[in-house]
């Protein structure tokens, strides 16, 4: 098979691979590859880019519903309904629906068996799209944990790995810029 | 004086002197280049591969031929059945370069025991000679915890020393002054932690000292079955000797000098390349929580111990441009009276356990990784602790736990590269059962159950579910072990089932790993009997804090007991016993299951005194899940419904699915009443939800006024926000000032 030479993968198997499609002996001979694929980033980012019905262009896929996004000077995080998130250096939880379990009954409906949490001492947080109401995210954190931002990708190291650095690299990309958002509530708020 | 030294000394003959001065030109070397012992150029392996992989086959030989002839000297079921032991040749310097198949975390903790030797100056006195016989079970002294025990012997050439050999296993019993068994789950000071030696020397010319056999039968519960794991250790580290010795004779000695470290540059290099080419760099937040309770029981005789926490492991992971890894775990909980201090040892070896199957993907397992890699926590935390007093009986349940978090990122970043196949969640959910007594004919006993130590699951792919009882990150035996084997060892503990409990899982477009049940019916305790259980799946707050890309996180444990039951009536009537929690709870509730008092644990328990006819119900190791529910393929849900691992009211409650089950067991799924139910459950996250801002400004309110939810909690906060990285977080997301104090 031509997946165990140093070839890889064709964009079409690729893409099954994302759809969960791909039968389980193409996987393995993907395993057992001595060298992985050099260009398989670059497929990927064709196979997602033709996944989604909007034009900017992907950086890179952060989970299965959400991408970072170049638009403009911009790189913000996308839902693939089309949902904008803002820039990805900002939590996007922050620009997120929020629901907050607290109780064994909201736990009953997602746990079913009797090893629940215990609701005194934790809540499960679920994160949705505002727009297609996808669940993005899950938190199980005692009250008044901060949201945790899961991850802040290093994307210009990241395309200067894949030998095609981006034109507008700039190090202040890397950045966490969360505070900025919840700095801006609390003043709104007048705290 | 002077002979005395020259003759210490002679024996370390090289291009240094001693063993610090080794390793501390080794470290120099690494720092200097960014190559172990500074290997620019694999020279040997360049000039001919064909015979340098030949060099390295026969290491692996070597090793494990040591571990697979040694485990029959054992007479443990957790060594002769579960292999829960490993064989490993060492450097000098302590870098492992080859080890069996086994306890492989153990490569990340053998170097610290080196280094450790060489810093107490035990080179000088009482020095490294042929033939001598060392051991270890101390994590003050790099160990992971005293369970694991760690025998060693120098190989010297021609009075030169060139290696070490050893061998280590997970013994049964540790003496541990309140919990038998050897993983505790309350511990309130280190001078309860059990026998606890070395490094030490434990016998010279290739023979134990007959006192250490003495203090094995001693200190410890299991007297017979520690002497004969101490031999096992100790006969395959001098197999591995000799093999070793065959092998300079062979390819000579700078040959075996040269290749030994060129492997393990050549190892650096290929977990660095895999990082850059097939993970995204980045910043990734993950956290845990672990309750223990101790208030109430410590009381009286541990005053300092009697308190509640809920434990914190926060980890800040960074895979830098460099293609290290470094994992901050500022803002962890402070050390304390309690299990979950994480010396150093324990905190490697655990991250070893899910890093070497994600990560390394060698066969030559060996201490690369500790070179791409690093574990920090401030001094005096959890992760980093300073003091002699607290506990050492479980670093290798913190480092396990704390190391969890970490392979999810990497499970992910695979996922973000596009490499999906090579993506998963690699969750090492371990539990093991402390228990012992005194049967009828008064003997006493102890003993540690690893039945769910070899059964660990696989998380799930972003294509495919987890999977229950499929690995065994951390030992290679892959199921449960024997339960003949277990009964011979624990008598009053009757197995009546292992098996995966309907619905025990956390759900996903890919659902982790369902969970599995271990249960016992007690029989004939004798003159008393004591149970406790301990592990890393999570209890009552999760296992870990967040699920991967929608997907819920880890399901917790769960133990119940059950005492003066009608059990052994309903076996007389031909009855048959619930296999599981779940079924324990519909016969109870039915009333069928008569019980005259329970108790109900999350993954840990306390030591609970156990009588003639009690059932014990253990379920554990749902893995993490993948993906948003809603997005769970209806022929997947159908499928779990017809092995019977998923109600059809699970399926319509949290899936959306309608599945018509008939008589035969055939299962059906409605497509247009479960398009309405999952449409149904869409909108009804519209109606629940707040946007974040509205949640933020809440929550922000009633962290300002301290309302925790609980006492534990505000605890945990006022805990943990010394640590300057945390704190900063903290105050920036809620937007408090200074002033602010809890």
């Amino acid at each position: 098979m031509s997946e165990q030479t140093n070839e890889g993968i064709s964009k079409n198997k690729l893409k099954l691979l994302v759809e969960g499609k791909l039968p389980l002996d193409d996987i393995h001979a993907l395993l057992r590859m001595p060298v992985k694929d050099a260009d398989r980033f670059w497929k990927y980012l064709e196979v997602l880019q033709e996944r989604v019905t909007w034009k900017e262009k992907i950086l890179v896929r952060i989970s299965e519903h959400l991408y970072v996004v170049e638009k403009g000077q911009e790189r913000i995080v996308k839902c693939d309904c089309g949902h904008e998130f803002g820039d990805y250096r900002i939590n996007w939880k922050l620009s997120s629906l929020v629901y907050a379990r607290t109780s064994t009954e909201e736990f009953d409906e997602i746990f079913t068996t009797q090893n629940k949490p215990n609701p005194e001492i934790v809540e499960v947080r679920e994160f949705y799209c505002p727009t297609c109401l996808a669940q993005l995210g899950v938190e199980a954190v005692p009250a008044g944990y901060p949201f945790l931002f899961e991850v802040l990708p290093d994307i210009d190291t990241l395309y200067e790995w894949e030998g095609k650095p981006l034109k507008s690299a700039n190090k202040d990309w890397f950045q966490n810029k969360t505070a900025t958002l919840t700095a801006k509530w609390a003043k709104e708020a007048g705290k | 004086m002077g002979s005395k030294q020259t003759t210490l000394r002679k024996s370390l003959k090289g291009e240094n002197i001693g063993l610090k001065a080794r390793i501390d030109h080794a470290d120099q070397q690494y720092k200097d280049t960014g190559h172990i012992f500074g290997l620019k150029y694999l020279e040997v392996l360049e000039e001919d591969p064909i015979k340098f992989d030949k060099f390295q086959t026969r290491l692996i030989a070597a090793v494990s031929a040591a571990r697979e002839t040694s485990k029959h000297v054992s007479g443990s079921p957790a060594g002769v059945g579960m292999g829960e032991l490993l064989h490993l040749l060492a450097l000098p310097e302590g870098e492992v370069v080859a080890s069996s198949f086994g306890l492989t975390g153990h490569v990340m903790s053998f170097p610290l025991i080196v280094r450790h030797m060489a810093e107490t100056g035990l080179e000088e006195n009482p020095g490294f000679r042929d033939g001598d016989i060392w051991g270890t079970n101390d994590p003050l002294a790099g160990g992971p915890h005293q369970s694991d025990c760690y025998t060693y012997v120098p190989i010297f050439y021609d009075g030169e020393l060139i290696a070490w050999a050893a061998g280590v296993n997970h013994i049964a019993d540790t003496g541990h002054s309140i919990c038998p068994g050897g993983v505790p789950a309350h511990s309130p000071t280190t001078y309860c932690d059990g026998f606890t030696y070395g490094p030490m020397k434990i016998g010279e010319d290739l023979i134990e000292y007959k006192w250490f056999e003495r203090m094995w039968m001693r200190r410890t519960r299991t007297g017979t079955l520690n002497v004969l794991d101490e031999k096992m250790r100790l006969t395959g580290a001098i197999m591995l000797r000799g093999r070793v010795m065959e092998l300079v004779n062979e390819f000579g000695l700078e040959y075996f000098k040269r290749a030994t470290r060129e492997i393990l540059e050549r190892e650096r290099r290929a977990i660095e390349r895999r990082v850059r080419t097939q993970m995204v760099p980045g910043e990734f937040r993950q956290s845990l929580f672990r309750p223990i309770r101790q208030k109430g029981m410590m009381g009286h005789l541990y005053r300092e111990a009697d308190k509640d926490w809920i434990v914190h492991m926060n980890e800040t992971i960074t895979i830098e441009p460099s293609s290290f890894i470094n994992i901050d775990c500022d803002g962890s909980t402070t050390q304390d009276y309690f299990w979950a201090n994480g010396h150093r040892g324990g905190i490697l070896l655990g991250m070893g356990w899910h890093t070497m199957a994600v990560l390394v993907q060698s066969p030559l397992v060996n201490t690369s990784l500790l070179r791409m890699l690093d574990v920090k926590g401030p001094p005096g935390s959890i992760i980093n602790p300073t003091r002699t007093d607290v506990s050492t009986c479980a670093p290798n349940v913190v480092g396990t736990m704390l190391s969890l978090l970490p392979n999810h990122v990497f499970g992910w970043s695979y996922f973000m590269r596009g490499f999906l196949e090579e993506s998963y969640l690699c969750e090492y959910v371990y539990s093991v059962i402390g228990s012992g007594g005194v049967l009828k004919n008064g003997i006493p006993w102890g003993m540690t159950d690893f039945g769910y130590v070899g059964s660990s699951p696989r998380g799930p792919s972003p294509w495919r579910d987890g999977e229950a009882a499929m690995v065994g990150s951390g030992n290679p035996e892959a199921d449960f072990g024997e339960a003949e084997e277990w009964e011979f060892v624990e008598p009053p503990l009757t197995s009546l089932s292992r098996k995966l409990i309907p619905d025990m899982c956390s759900h996903g477009k890919h659902r982790g790993s369902i969970g599995t049940s271990a249960a016992h019916l007690i029989s004939d305790p004798g003159q008393f009997l004591t149970m406790n259980t301990m592990g890393i799946s999570g209890t009552d707050m999760l296992g870990c804090s967040v699920g991967v890309c929608g997907g819920y996180p880890m399901l917790n444990g769960y133990v119940l007991y059950l005492h003066d039951t009608n059990a052994f009536e309903l076996l007389e009537q031909g009855e048959t016993l619930p296999t599981d929690f779940v079924e324990a709870w519909r016969m109870i509730d039915s009333g069928k299951l008569k019980v005259g008092s329970m108790e109900v644990y999350g993954n840990e328990s306390p030591v609970t005194q156990l009588k003639h006819g009690d059932l014990v119900f253990q379920g554990l190791q749902a893995s993490s899940a993948w993906g948003e529910p809603l997005d769970r393929e209806f022929d997947l849900i159908k499928s779990d419904i017809e092995r019977g691992w998923m109600t059809p009211e699970t399926a319509r409650k949290v899936y959306g699915a309608v599945v018509e089950v008939a008589a035969n067991g055939a299962c059906k799924v409605d497509a247009d009443a479960s398009a309405k139910a999952r449409l149904e459950l869409r909108n009804r996250r519209k109606t629940r939800a707040v946007p974040a801002k509205e949640f933020w400004a809440r929550e922000r309110a009633k962290v300002v006024a301290k309302d925790f939810s609980h006492v534990d909690v505000a605890n945990m906060y006022q805990d943990t926000l010394r640590y300057e990285k945390w704190h900063r977080e903290f105050y920036e997301f809620w937007q408090l000032s200074e002033d602010y104090k809890i």
